[in-house]
């Protein structure tokens, strides 16, 4: 137990939990700011929005600290198991869901609801993980690439029905860079480019709804919103958001004292929108260290990405460094209106219980990686 | 495996920079001031707080002429509403459903009823009769109004066969017809009872851009039952184009939805009564909702009330005596009109007599006790949108209703005149008061430029008098002697060799000057009441450069002394000189209202009375000018009495004139009218001669020759108004007193009048 307490530590990533914590803390205040204003309980009441933020972070840090303390190893047998409660749990949301923004993505009532789209991308982390590195042997195969995307599929299929978009792009997201680690070849990814280009394109064009196609277009043509009366309808969120952003400016409003997010002008502030308001009321600098802080975390991941021990590992972190990115550039995108707007939430910082959990469990799998970057650290468990 | 995680560190990098990149972009480029200004325009709204209009009172400062009743007004703010026709569509009918309004709803194509029966079910339902000659026919449309009560009914029947049932609201059509910019306010219905007005706020959730406001009603509480009080109170209507207009740059006064005052003291002191429109700067949310406390960027300042000179009591007899004599006059006209005489004949053309104005003046401040002028409107008929019926008898009617006399119309004034004349001879120094001229009934005058051809200026009928001074030609209002002092005996060719001549006379000039620029004729008075006209006193200028015609003579001097001709004086005119006679001088100007109250009624104002010009005469002249006025009602041997001892309706009239001390001057004056020549009837006098109170003047249009009106329908007219303002009973039209119609007055109160 002597080199546990001597060695095993000294391989625990600091940066990575420095980075997670400043990011929560940073989150409390905001969350706060933008629910005072809001109609519903007030902040400090048990069960308000900001008082369910507090006890997510809670409950997440535990689950953190829990699953780093466990070895990453043990969670293979559950894997598929989860992989099949994630199909159930998302085949209910769409029978028996709650919409909300437009998605049947919500399981249970309003005061304890619940979204396993969330869990489910950790999931698919887990599984694709365990599924790569059993097949390491046959690594930048066709068939680990063909049976790969059948993993996939069903899941990315219920997400899309719901349909959440940004959750979808999520998941492709996560295939694609854990593909990439698990050394699929380049080639392999431009053919599969060619034959989805003509998928997204018949999508596009006789799936989607119009309401959809402009929601995912605003951001590329902002001019129209002021020429196209049928664009304008769907411009409202980008607008809010560019005037609250630009509004900021150096050093922003104040801490709830912005004028956008204090007057509910901002969609889901508390959480889609939360990064516009940190730019309103605190500035430049409030919205630079929010990147900032995000890209370390990512950053120390990839680190536990190149230090991990075995594949299983490796493409674990690598899988949740391409979800927290993903999350990351979409939500920041397109609160920057450099996105479409698909409401994702911001990590570590955006209220909401599903994923705070989710994002928290996921940097426990990462430090637990990193804790067993060498074979004698084993002796840990 | 290092290239693959450093490409994904890279593009990890570059997305977060172009994040970066992006944020202070947003944050500090150009576009950065621009969501400032907008966020602002955006988050704060210009609120409006209708000030309370100034409400008018009678002499008494507790009779409400013009009220500001507090009512609940149900307003529209388009810009609130849903944009989809349906919804927007909903909205109007629920409000339906509280309010009634009147909806209708078009069903198209009308073979929609024959093809589908569960729509011909539903609509039979909602309306149980349709018309009779709807068209089945392809591409006809059929309108039909839906109950009241059932507009919830028939929202729904809209929501379900929205194909072919389009609901037009009531609400909405008001709305259009107001036709007023979608951020403003605009009221759909006032008077909204309390329990609607509630229920409306209740439902505000499900009514978007319905909103129940608090305002003020103009109201007119007496003018139903005295109209004649509608010509000095005026009206309000919605500001025109070009009331906005004139505003000046800045924060408005007015709102395109405001209400201006457009006739009579509601234009007159529009400035005082309006108040000041409050501008508050409010923050709204994103669902419009208020936020915070609003920033006052102009206090609201409640209008001021104004207490006017109208006794209204007074006003009210004033108004029932003139539409007595005017109805008498009327009786005798239909009744001469019947004989077959030459004066039969010609009164038989004449329109029904309708037309007439009193004034009462208070001879020590100038003040308007009472003005009517008939026929009259009823202003408060304004206060509503108005029936086709009542804007026709208004718009439409020859008779002018919406014309006040007293101020805006102007009358040759005849014989009433006679006592300027006489006041410019006497200052002059053409006579003194024991001058005596010859009156023969007439003067023949010899034409300046030929010889041969002669005028004749005679007296009513060409009565002659004998020696008369000016006491006695006021008494017996001979022409003859005020021609002779105005414009002398040069060219009179029927006198007699030992008869006294005058060489020149008095002249135009001088009378002219007296008459502009001491009793203030030809130019209005200064009343506080728009659209007073000027009259016009001629003169061989005016002769010559407005008529065009020949040069002066002295003919045109005989009949300006006269009051005939081309003078014209406003009613008020006339009774504003009488009292300048009575008070030896004064020319005031003449005021409606006594005194302006703030708000709240703590602090007034009185409007003090205003003596514009003191005449300068001789005071012993004054009194034989007086005494001659007083001997015409007076003098046992006066005309007047002898015209009045047996006109039953003035009542007990002769004792009445010696009771109240009267002195005044009669007037015949003379007009064309549709080629005809007619006469007005004027009677203006003032009482107590001794210690003059008040100043009284009637006019009776077209009169003059019905009967001698001028003696026995203007003067009995005055004397009523004598008995109304002493506190005595008036008799009615049979010359019959009311049995104590008025509880008895205490002596007191009589003393002090």
């Amino acid at each position: 137990m002597a080199t546990l307490r001597t060695r095993g530590w000294r391989d625990y990533n600091p940066m990575l939990l420095i980075a997670v914590l400043l990011l929560l803390s940073f989150s409390v205040p905001m969350v706060y700011s933008t629910t005072i204003g809001q109609s519903g309980l007030p902040a400090f009441t048990l069960g308000s929005t900001f008082m369910r933020h507090l006890f997510w972070i809670g409950g997440g840090v535990l689950l953190t600290v829990g699953l780093s303390l466990l070895d990453y190893h043990a969670l293979a047998p559950l894997a598929w198991p989860a992989y099949g409660l994630s199909l159930v749990a998302l085949a209910a949301v769409l029978t028996l869901g709650v919409v909300r923004g437009g998605a049947q993505s919500w399981l249970g009532s309003s005061s304890l609801s619940f979204q396993p789209t969330e869990p489910a991308k950790l999931v698919v982390v887990l599984v694709l993980a365990l599924f790569w590195s059993q097949r390491a042997e046959d690594a930048g195969s066709w068939r680990n690439l063909i049976l790969s995307l059948v993993i996939i599929a069903p899941i990315l299929g219920l997400v899309l029905l719901q349909p959440d978009f940004g959750s979808a792009m999520v998941l492709i997201g996560i295939w694609l860079i854990m593909a990439f680690i698990a050394q699929q070849r380049w080639y392999q990814f431009g053919l599969l480019l060619l034959i989805a280009v003509p998928i997204v394109v018949y999508g596009w064009t006789h799936v989607l709804h119009d309401y959809q196609r402009y929601r995912l277009m605003v951001f590329l043509f902002p001019d129209r919103c002021q020429s196209d009366p049928e664009f304008a309808k769907y411009c409202w969120q980008t607008i809010q958001a560019r005037r609250a952003i630009g509004n900021g400016g150096l050093t922003g409003m104040g801490l709830n004292h912005g004028i956008q997010s204090q007057l509910n002008y901002l969609p889901v502030q508390e959480s889609d929108f939360i990064f516009a308001v940190t730019a309103e009321e605190l500035g430049f600098i409030g919205a630079a260290v929010l990147i900032v802080l995000q890209l370390i975390v990512i950053w120390q991941v990839w680190r536990v990405v190149g230090q991990a021990r075995d594949v299983f590992g490796r493409l674990l972190a690598a899988g949740v460094a391409g979800m927290l990115l993903v999350h990351c550039w979409e939500n920041v995108g397109m609160n920057l209106i450099m996105m479409p707007m698909t409401g994702i939430p911001l990590p570590f910082v955006s209220a909401g219980g599903s994923f705070m959990l989710t994002t928290l469990a996921a940097i426990g799998l990462v430090q637990s990686v990193s804790l067993r970057q060498r074979i004698w650290s084993l002796s840990l468990d | 495996m290092r290239l693959r995680l450093n490409t994904l560190r890279i593009i990890t990098l570059l997305i977060f920079v172009s994040m970066l990149v992006r944020l202070q972009d947003l944050q500090f480029g150009p576009d950065a001031a621009t969501s400032r200004t907008q966020i602002e325009q955006v988050t704060t709204r210009i609120d409006y707080t209708a000030p309370r209009r100034g409400e008018i009172f009678a002499s008494d400062g507790t009779t409400l002429l013009a009220a500001s009743e507090p009512v609940s007004i149900v307003a529209v703010q388009a810009e609130l509403l849903p944009t989809k026709r349906l919804e927007r569509a909903a909205v109007f009918m629920r409000l339906s459903s509280l309010l009634p309004f009147t909806d209708t709803l078009t069903i198209t194509p009308t073979s929609a009823l024959k093809t589908n029966p569960a729509l011909a079910g539903a609509v039979a339902q909602l309306v149980p009769i349709l018309p009779a000659d709807i068209d089945f026919s392809p591409g006809h449309a059929v309108t039909l109004t839906v109950p009241l009560s059932q507009s919830l009914a028939a929202l729904e029947l809209g929501q379900v066969y929205s194909d072919v049932i389009t609901l037009n609201p009531g609400a909405d059509k008001v709305l259009r017809d107001a036709d007023l910019p979608p951020y403003l306010l605009v009221p759909v219905a006032t008077n909204v009872p309390r329990p609607i007005a509630l229920a409306l706020r209740e439902n505000s959730a499900v009514l978007p851009g319905i909103k129940v406001v608090e305002g003020f009603n103009r109201t007119y509480p007496q003018s139903p039952q005295i109209p004649s009080l509608s010509h000095m109170l005026g009206y309000i209507g919605r500001v025109t184009e070009d009331d906005l207009e004139q505003e000046q740059a800045g924060p408005p006064t007015y709102l395109p939805n405001d209400i201006i005052g457009k006739d009579g003291v509601e234009l007159e002191y529009e400035a005082v009564l309006r108040g000041v429109l409050g501008i508050n700067q409010i923050e709204v949310d994103a669902f419009q909702r208020t936020v915070g406390e609003p920033q006052v960027m102009r206090p609201l300042k409640n209008g001021s009330n104004l207490i006017l000179n109208i006794d209204l009591d007074l006003q009210r007899q004033s108004e029932e005596i003139l539409h007595k004599w005017l109805t008498i006059a009327d009786q005798r006209r239909i009744s001469l009109a019947s004989q077959n005489t030459p004066i039969g004949q010609k009164i038989a053309t004449y329109p029904p007599i309708t037309k007439g104005v009193i004034i009462v003046m208070d001879v020590n401040t100038g003040a308007i006790l009472a003005s009517v002028s008939l026929p009259a409107y009823d202003n408060s008929l304004f206060t509503r949108p108005l029936s086709q019926a009542d804007a026709d008898s208004i718009f439409q009617n020859p008779d002018a209703p919406l014309f006040n006399r007293a101020i805006s119309g102007h009358y040759p004034p005849g014989s009433t005149f006679k006592q300027f004349t006489a006041a410019a001879a006497l200052r002059n120094g053409i006579i003194t008061p024991e001058t005596r001229f010859m009156d023969l009934g007439k003067l023949v005058v010899r034409n300046k430029y030929n010889p041969d051809a002669t005028n004749t200026y005679p007296n009513s009928n060409s009565h002659a008098y004998g020696m008369i001074n000016v006491s006695d030609a006021l008494m017996v209002s001979s022409n003859v002697f005020f021609q002779t002092v105005a414009g002398g005996t040069d060219y009179v060719i029927n006198l007699g060799p030992n008869d006294p001549t005058l060489e020149d006379g008095l002249g135009i000039e001088r009378l002219h000057a007296m008459l502009v620029n001491d009793y203030g004729f030809g130019q209005p008075t200064g009343v506080d009441l728009p659209d007073e006209v000027a009259g016009l006193i001629p003169d061989p200028e005016w002769k010559r450069d407005v008529q065009r015609k020949t040069v002066w003579s002295v003919g045109d001097t005989y009949i300006t002394a006269i009051g005939q001709g081309d003078v014209q004086v406003t009613p008020l005119q006339l009774l504003r000189g009488t009292v300048a006679t009575a008070t030896s001088g004064k020319v005031y100007e003449p005021h409606i209202v006594k005194a302006i109250t703030n708000y709240s009624r703590t602090q007034t104002t009185t409007i003090e009375p205003k003596i514009e010009h003191q005449i300068e005469l001789d005071p012993a002249y004054w009194a034989v000018i007086r005494d001659g006025m007083r001997r015409s009602v007076q003098d046992p041997r006066a005309y007047n009495r002898a015209a009045n001892a047996s006109n039953k309706p003035a009542g007990d009239i002769l004792a009445a004139i010696d009771r109240f001390n009267l002195a005044g001057k009669t007037g015949t004056a003379e007009y064309a009218e549709n080629g005809v020549l007619r006469s007005h009837s004027w009677f203006v006098g003032f009482a107590p001669f001794d210690n003059p109170q008040v100043a009284v003047l009637a006019l009776l249009e077209g009169t003059g020759d019905v009967g001698d009106g001028s003696g026995t329908l203007a003067l009995p007219a005055v004397v009523d108004v004598m008995r109304a303002y002493f506190k005595e009973p008036v008799p009615d039209i049979n010359g019959s007193i009311p049995a104590a119609s008025a509880p008895p007055q205490p002596p007191e109160e009589q003393a002090q009048r």
